[in-house]
């Protein structure tokens, strides 16, 4: 078991420098940073020493893998260096992005783990029948309707037309109230809830119905079971496993839904934020954010491999 | 109290028979069927997989002849008409600087499906090369490969797109090229699973032994075994794909205006005006982009069952 983790955590470690060093390469070749924080003018004006200086001043005078380790250095320890554009904290700009972010990627999962339990074991149990395949439908409706499109639908129905709901922003400029805040979660929250809990139900589908034709679901149903405690007692607790690694599996997804989710709903996470600065080529800020990303997704996928170890005692450990 | 009994085997087929049938049937003729022809008739038993057949073909057909019937110009700015309603002049009306919409639409449809498709044939061609060296060489090459799998795989492939045209710029090549780099990996998987099962059957084995190189190996005998899977995984990295573009397009970062992408069409849309007063900017080529997946997801799925009937 140790021994499997170790050799598990390994190898995540070895894909995460191979993503830094694939990162830190690429934003190297795309262009001269000096040519990006000097005006124009004084760019193609200013004297040779002038631009060394500045070279200089951002450590770009040094050789490419010198650059690489030394930032690789400050990055343990916690500097992220500062943004091209405006000269901030990289670390505090990403700091203040990452709590909504986690808000609403975390409601949203839970909306969607919910959605996709509910209604995938009421397709599986019904399978073949109205019920199924009008749930099935409409998954396969929210997996092909692309979730910035939904989510200005949603806007227009229920901002524009009903007025229910805020449709920007995570508050009311000048108002602090909960409920306020709360109005603001819905559109967001539920859209991307829905646009990811599609994927995963077809998935439960799937392992609900591998599991209830399984031997001891007929052994259950034998000794007179009813079928409601059935499910909930065995089925559901054996699909939990699949499930709970399926859900780890698809962070990416997630995080690439809240990009577009964050965009359409003015929602201010690190979605909105990564757009916002890819248009300026910061890159201090987009290497940070795509070491953060790697970070996160291979942190899930380990954790999901743990769980599905722990969990399932037939998984044998190699 | 019932068990839940798989009531849906598929029934007998009838039509191929052995030969010199049974003499009761003397009289009828039989049919000889392909095993292409009988997936097609798997296929067209599947309504949902049909009708959208059907839909697709028409979008297609649509967007490639119509402009040649009818007189469309995405690109000439209407000053006095700029975001006029629909009218019997402008079928969907104007966008933000006067050009037509449905113009827009029909030529943003080639654009938007001629990318997707052709960045998912380049995909699926990528990840089925990766996937049969990784298959049949084995050893180091396929650790290699797979370890690449596992980087590429774990980033959000938006996150990663927008960062590198972000940063180098883009153009339809590179996106194209793009979305390529970062889709292979399902389908490498797929042939290397297939290839990885096959790799030492008999056959493959007295190929081997008669002297056969891996070229031979990997066209004659290991790829064809994965060709329906990998057609399965050609039509819906078509749906995938085409909703990355749009996606893309849609953040900025793909097909540039003035040239028209349903994705980049949806721009519009950032602004709240737009939404709430004026709808035809947006739920044309929204509804284009969901018909489209909706459709070749369908496609995809009937596919699947066609070609291979194990799985029903």
């Amino acid at each position: 078991m140790g021994a499997y983790i170790l050799r598990r955590l390994g190898s995540s470690v070895v894909v995460f420098f191979i993503i830094t060093i694939i990162i830190f390469t690429m934003l190297r070749l795309a262009g001269d940073p000096v040519a990006m924080l000097v005006p124009p003018d004084q760019y193609n004006t200013g004297t040779a020493e002038f631009l060394a200086q500045k070279r200089h001043e951002l450590g770009l005078d040094r050789a490419i893998p010198i650059q690489y380790l030394a930032w690789l250095g400050d990055v343990f320890r916690g500097d992220l260096g500062n943004s091209i554009k405006n000269g901030r904290p990289v670390s505090e700009i990403i700091g203040e992005r990452v709590g909504p972010t986690v808000e609403l990627i975390g409601l949203a999962l839970i909306l969607a783990i919910l959605i996709a339990l509910i209604f995938g074991t009421w397709a599986a149990v019904r399978k073949n029948r109205t019920a199924d395949y009008v749930i099935t439908f409409i998954s396969m409706l929210a997996i092909s309707t692309p979730g910035f499109f939904a989510g200005i639908l949603a806007i227009y129905v229920f901002s524009v037309k009903l007025g229910w709901l805020p449709s920007a922003g995570m508050s009311t400029t000048g108002v602090h109230s909960t409920v306020d805040q709360l109005k603001h979660l819905v559109l967001p929250v539920t859209v991307l809830g829905l646009s990811l809990s599609a994927g995963l139900l077809r998935f439960v589908r799937g392992t609900m119905i591998s599991e209830l034709t399984a031997d001891y679901i007929r052994t259950a149903t034998a000794k007179g079971l009813s079928k409601r405690s059935t499910i909930v007692k065995h089925v559901l607790r054996n699909a939990l496993v699949p499930i709970l690694t399926y859900v780890m599996l698809q962070i990416p997804l997630m995080v690439a839904g809240a990009v577009l989710i964050e965009q359409i709903f003015a929602w201010p996470g690190m979605g909105s934020m990564i757009v916002d600065y890819a248009a300026n080529s910061d890159y201090p800020v987009l290497i940070a954010v795509g070491m953060l990303t790697a970070i996160v997704v291979l942190a899930a996928n380990f954790l999901a491999d743990l769980l599905y170890t722990v969990l399932d005692p037939r998984v044998s450990l190699r | 109290m019932t068990l839940p009994v798989d009531t849906t085997l598929p029934a007998a087929e009838p039509g191929p028979t052995a030969d010199g049938g049974s003499n009761a049937l003397e009289g009828l003729s039989v049919k000889r069927r392909s095993p292409a022809g009988l997936a097609w008739r798997r296929f067209l038993r599947n309504r949902l997989a049909a009708v959208a057949l059907v839909v697709m073909a028409i979008l297609v057909l649509g967007v490639i002849f119509l402009p040649m019937f009818m007189n469309l110009d995405p690109y000439t700015v209407d000053p006095l008409n700029i975001r006029a309603k629909p009218s019997a002049e402008h079928l969907l009306g104007t966008d933000n600087v006067g050009r037509d919409v449905f113009a827009r639409l029909v030529y943003g449809g080639r654009v938007s499906l001629g990318v997707g498709i052709s960045a998912a044939v380049v995909t699926t061609v990528l990840g089925s090369i990766i996937g049969a060296l990784a298959g049949t060489f084995g050893g180091w090459v396929d650790s290699v490969l797979m370890r690449m799998a596992d980087v590429f795989m774990s980033f959000p492939s938006i996150v990663a797109m927008i960062i590198v045209i972000g940063i180098f710029g883009g153009n339809v090549i590179v996106l194209i090229g793009l979305l390529a780099l970062f889709n292979w990996i399902s389908t490498a998987r797929v042939v290397r699973a297939v290839i990885l099962s096959l790799r030492e059957r008999e056959y493959v084995q007295a190929s081997r032994a008669f002297g056969a190189k891996p070229g031979w190996l990997i066209t004659r005998h290991l790829l064809p075994a994965a060709l329906s899977q990998v057609v399965v995984i050609l039509t819906l990295e078509v749906a995938g794909l085409t909703l990355s573009e749009a996606a893309l397009s849609f953040l900025g970062f793909g097909i540039q205006p003035p040239t028209a992408s349903w994705g980049n069409m949806l721009q519009a849309a950032q602004q709240y005006t737009v939404i709430s007063s004026m709808p035809w900017l947006w739920l044309p080529p929204g509804l284009c982009i969901a018909i489209t997946v909706l459709s070749i997801n369908f496609i995809g799925d009937g596919l699947r069952d066609a070609l291979d009937p194990r799985q029903r």
